[in-house]
């Protein structure tokens, strides 16, 4: 035999009951959802941190990038320039080099062509070899100075001298 | 009759055997109807089919009155046996009835009424197109309106109340605010006395009888005959054949939907606006729980998603730098991946664009013959390629030579001195340069 308030208070624990259910449940799922969101930033702390470490690398990739991008573009623009041989027969028919090399050959990272000139004077004078550098290194499509060796002489500003220098130019059609 | 907004007006029905209506409603602590026949209004007949404020007593002879004396117990432990107490006293199962309890000063007054009789009683009120949301024991109704119509004039006052109809009486005899005891009676000119006497043995001098009901004036005709009972002390309230729906009306007004409510319909029988108004806070405090559950489940939710995005993105941005800095697609993740990428940097590096983006190989020639300068360092032999500085050299400080190393490294040339420098037979010193190792 069951009094009214007996069956009144049945059906009371009966909703609290379900209640209690629910919300455990989203206790469970939010305490569930906390865990994974933890887990999530300590991943993100994680990529960050690896992100950092390869910061100087990303640097100095984007900048030799956009060099090369430069680069390719300058000579894609520009004419080729004469060769050093004519250069220097032309401008420093006094400082010929005792043997001098040309070479070309297909960069494989930019496409494009480099030229190399490898030179080498016995005796030179230093003014004559800094004129001569200058001179490669102010076309419209440069020369750049790649390697140099220098020993000096017994006699003053004369030196004994190696010079590599490297030009980039656009691929040849066929 | 239009009686217009009875939505805050508190109804009180009395129903008789007879089967005569007499309906009272009050607002606001007064009387706004009397009528005994409310099939003239429509309203009315609106809101006794269905208004959650109207009370009615069931018939005199289907409401038992009795007192309980528990034993002296914390109030929630008496709470729990009293059902017991009314079913050892009660001449059928208590689990057959419906009962209300209300508390006195040192007792207890249970008001029941047998489940079979109050469903036909809410039968015989629903063929009367009448509803009510409450049916409360007519004792306990009376008695208050009784002590608020005509106040007693000491606690102690002994009272009987006389609820004379055409057929039946009901007499409650107590005193203080809660009723002692009831009879009822078949009425009759005689009996109203005999009654009273029975109920109270002595009839008290200072006794008060208060008479109400369509034949309250008779019963008050019969009770001046007693000598024992000032004529003074007998008294007819204001209208009194609608005193009975009159304290429905205000126990409806007082009394419904609190503590002490003694509304009998309950359990299977409850109304339905009860049954809602009881709900309702569980509801409210369900549906609140739910809400906030959803609102934290969707906020956990929502923060889980913004940082496993987040999560997601840095990873791809991770993957896509370690692949734009090895030059390939790098199969392992993480850090195992970026030691790869580190690696594979230079690998994928031109020395040729870099030196001839930078010019530095005849900026560096420059540097390197002011440094020398500086430091009193005479150069025999210079190499200078994009790995670096390879020389021979003399000077006459050996501590030139450390100071030239340093200085040519800040210029950003990499050279370094692996050997100690020799000491030369004319006492300078002689060393050798060489590119740093990266």
């Amino acid at each position: 035999m069951k009094t009214q308030t007996a069956e009144k208070t049945d059906k009371r624990i009966a909703a609290l009951a379900v209640l209690s259910a629910v919300w455990a449940l989203s206790i469970l799922l939010s305490v569930w959802f906390a865990a994974k969101t933890n887990a999530a930033n300590r991943i993100t702390e994680r990529n960050n941190e690896l992100l950092q470490r390869l910061a100087p690398a990303v640097i100095s990739k984007k900048k030799y990038d956009e060099a090369q991008a430069k680069i390719v573009r300058h000579v894609m623009a520009a004419e080729e320039d004469a060769s050093t041989i004519s250069i220097l027969e032309e401008k420093f028919p006094g400082a010929q080099p005792d043997s001098i090399k040309e070479s070309t050959e297909i960069r494989e990272t930019t496409g494009l062509r480099m030229r190399t000139s490898f030179m080498k004077w016995k005796s030179v004078e230093i003014e004559t070899l800094s004129n001569i550098i200058s001179e490669l290194e102010s076309g419209s499509n440069p020369y750049r100075l790649y390697a140099i060796s220098i020993t000096p002489s017994r006699r003053d500003n004369i030196v004994e001298a190696e010079a590599e220098f490297i030009s980039f130019t656009k691929p040849k059609t066929p | 009759m239009r009686l217009g907004r009875l939505a805050s007006v508190h109804i009180g029905i009395d129903f008789t055997r007879t089967g005569s209506m007499r309906v009272v409603g009050v607002s606001r602590g007064a009387v706004v109807f009397e009528t005994d026949s409310p099939a003239k209004s429509d309203d009315l007949l609106e809101s006794l089919e269905e208004c959650r404020m109207c009370s009615a007593a069931p018939f005199f002879s289907e409401s038992i009155l009795m007192e309980l004396t528990p034993p002296p117990l914390p109030a929630k432990k008496v709470e729990r046996i009293l059902p017991s107490l009314l079913d050892i006293q009660l001449p059928f199962p208590a689990s057959e009835c419906m009962y209300v309890f209300s508390k006195g000063h040192a007792t207890y007054k249970a008001h029941a009424m047998r489940t079979a009789d109050l469903k036909a009683f809410l039968a015989k009120l629903a063929e009367a197109k009448c509803n009510p949301a409450r049916v409360v024991p007519p004792a306990a109704a009376v008695w208050a309106r009784a002590l608020a119509e005509i106040p007693p004039s000491s606690e102690n006052e002994v009272r009987a109340l006389f609820i004379c109809e055409e057929d039946y009486t009901l007499l409650i005899t107590g005193k203080g605010p809660e009723p002692g005891a009831q009879s009822v009676y078949k009425t009759g000119s005689e009996e109203h006395a005999r009654r009273l006497r029975l109920a109270l043995g002595t009839i008290p001098e200072d006794m008060v009888c208060i008479c109400a009901g369509s034949r309250g004036e008779s019963a008050k005709t019969s009770l001046l005959q007693l000598d024992t009972v000032n004529s003074k002390n007998i008294r007819v309230p204001d209208s009194p054949a609608f005193f009975m729906a009159r304290a429905l009306a205000f126990d409806s007004m007082v009394n419904s939907g609190k503590r002490g409510d003694l509304n009998l319909r309950t359990g299977a029988l409850m109304h339905d606006a009860g049954r809602r108004s009881e709900a309702a806070p569980l509801i409210r405090l369900c549906a609140v729980m739910a809400v906030c559950a959803i609102f934290i489940t969707s906020y956990s939710a929502f923060t889980f998603s913004r940082s496993s995005s987040r999560a997601d993105s840095s990873g791809e941005n991770l993957r896509s730098e370690i692949n734009a800095v090895a030059g390939y697609d790098v199969k392992p993740r993480g850090s195992a991946g970026v030691q790869v990428a580190l690696e594979a940097a230079g690998q994928n590096v031109d020395p040729a664009v870099e030196v001839y983006a930078a010019n530095s190989i005849k900026e560096a020639l420059s540097e390197i013959a002011l440094l020398a300068q500086q430091h009193s360092i005479t150069l025999h032999h210079i190499s200078l390629t994009h790995e670096g500085l390879t020389a021979s050299a003399s000077t006459a400080r050996s501590s030139s030579i450390d100071e030239f190393i340093s200085a040519v490294k800040s210029s950003g040339i990499r050279a370094e001195c692996t050997e100690a420098p020799a000491e030369k037979k004319d006492g300078s010193f002689g060393f050798f340069v060489h590119p740093a190792k990266l």
